[in-house]
């Protein structure tokens, strides 16, 4: 057991160096932060102790653990940055003391109906970066001393890295399966077509926006997409689904591929500001003898006819979507041979740190041969793919029967 | 895992231009710095100037910076321009569509 306040400020300071040390080793990301918290209400003697941490998607503080204050975390409160005591402690980055409690400073109603007097709230910085908030309380009014302070500070420094690691694993899980959840199980079946792609999160970066898509459309067409969300993340791979929806529902009103282009530019601009993407949309006719195609800021598609060396096509190349510029769109119409190969990418497949992405589309075209559309997808990822990849790779390959 | 990369930046601020050099890399992990510092120099009418000479890897991160600096000057009623582009830099601008748009000038000291 933990004696409460008579112990010298080295005596504290070593008990709660212990508990992280042993901690982050051993225990669990939650229970570390619950153990945590139990310790710091003994060792400081308050009586509620709450960790809220930052949701980067949306920069607002959720209620994670509580000790004392289990209803926060019940009841899912969130807070903005910037608004109350603990939005203060985020924005300011500096510990906050509230000596006593009112509702002007205090916004969240939890703290109010338990009855605090006094409060103390410190960031969670993880090199320099805000992971949360660490706040205690007290029913009886305190004063908190700049030891109590310094103690806090010493306990959030440690509980950031930890939390900092479990959200990243979260937002790592999280983006994944909504990659996964996005792209198409398993391409359309249609006769005289046969369809492979890839997926690969990137290795440094982790998941991010890249995705490709296959549909039919009611006139018969065939409509492919391959596209890539800058940045990475939840963040990107949340956009990435919102940007993949909005083509499909484009697709399903425009005859005209950079038609479609242009109107989800305008939603990007418009919905999803600052964020810049790359696509190429392309339709083929229901005869497969035609493809009409545009690019937004994306790489050509690679097109190998059997008995020749694979290509890159020469099309035109508009802007990325989201630059807010209005500038008209082009569609390009490639007629296609019967037994050629088409393959669709996205930059992870063909660029490295420090090579000219030349380099990375030669290489490219070197792999591709007319063939079998696995066979295909398996040969460029074996000999073009960097393993592991550092930015994530989305591949599609189309072969005409 | 590759080891983290640094990005210097010089900033050059005259009455008419603000001349920016960014030095190493620009990806996700020092695009935003690049951003904050940049925007913060941004004054209306004035030339805006980026010189990549320096710039040893730029990737989506980078452009979408690249991007939004052009944009925050087209608001600023300010000129922007990029100069001395390296071979993979022009490159890589000219296959996502920005060489025009984001006025990649052809040699360092042209107006």
């Amino acid at each position: 057991m933990v004696g409460t306040g008579q112990a010298g400020a080295e005596e504290r300071l070593r008990r709660l160096e212990t508990l992280t040390a042993a901690a982050l080793s051993e225990l669990d990301t939650d229970e570390l932060l619950g153990e945590m918290l139990d310790r710091v209400r003994q060792v400081l003697s308050v009586d509620t102790a709450a960790i809220l941490l930052l949701d980067k998607l949306t920069q607002r503080l959720i209620a994670t653990a509580a000790r004392g204050l289990e209803e926060e975390v019940q009841q899912g409160f969130t807070i903005e940055v910037g608004a109350g005591f603990a939005g203060r402690v985020a924005i300011e980055r500096q510990p906050v003391i509230i000596d006593h409690v009112t509702p002007d400073v205090v916004v969240n109603p939890i703290l109010l109906d338990k009855g605090l007097r006094s409060l103390l709230g410190v960031p969670m910085l993880n090199r320099g970066e805000l992971v949360g908030v660490l706040h205690v309380g007290t029913l009886e009014p305190r004063v908190f001393t700049a030891e109590d302070v310094e103690l806090l500070q010493l306990v959030a420094d440690r509980t950031a890295l930890a939390s900092q690691a479990r959200l990243n694993r979260l937002d790592r899980s999280a983006a994944l399966a909504l990659q996964r959840s996005l792209l198409p199980v398993r391409p359309p079946v249609l006769p005289g077509l046969d369809l492979a792609a890839r997926y690969v999160p990137g290795h440094d970066a982790g998941v991010g926006g890249d995705w490709y898509d296959v549909f039919s459309l009611p006139s018969g067409w065939l409509g492919l997409v391959v596209g890539d969300v800058s940045g990475h993340g939840l963040r990107a791979a949340v956009v990435m689904g919102r940007l993949r929806s909005a083509l499909r529902a484009y697709a399903l009103e425009c005859d005209d591929p950079a038609d479609a282009l242009t109107r989800l530019d305008r939603k990007i601009s418009h919905f999803e500001t600052g964020n810049l993407a790359t696509a190429l949309y392309a339709m083929i006719t229901p005869d497969l003898r035609q493809l009409n195609i545009s690019l937004a800021g994306h790489l050509p598609p690679v097109v190998a006819v059997p008995g020749e060396p694979a290509r890159m096509l020469a099309l035109p190349v508009d802007l990325p979507l989201g630059t807010g510029s209005a500038a008209p769109r082009r569609c390009t119409t490639v007629p296609l041979e019967n037994g050629s190969t088409l393959l669709f990418y996205t930059d992870g497949l063909v660029e490295r740190r420090h090579e000219s992405i030349e380099v990375g589309l030669q290489r490219l075209q070197a792999a591709v041969r007319a063939g079998r559309a696995e066979e295909v997808c398996a040969a460029v990822m074996a000999r073009v793919a960097a393993r592991p990849p550092a930015d994530d790779i989305a591949v599609l390959t189309l072969s005409l029967l | 895992m590759s080891e983290p990369h640094a990005l210097r930046i010089t900033i050059d601020n005259s009455p008419d231009e603000v001349m920016v050099v960014p030095i190493g890399d620009i990806d996700l992990a020092t695009a935003e710095s690049l951003a904050t510092q940049a925007i913060g120099q941004l004054r209306s009418s004035v030339t805006f100037t980026i010189d990549m000479h320096a710039v040893s890897f730029c990737d989506s991160a980078g452009i979408n910076v690249l991007v939004r600096l052009r944009n925050e000057c087209e608001r600023e009623r300010s000129s922007f321009q990029i100069i001395n582009a390296p071979e993979h830099l022009r490159v890589l601008l000219e296959i996502t569509g920005l060489l025009e748009f984001l006025n990649v000038r052809t040699s360092g000291v042209d107006q």
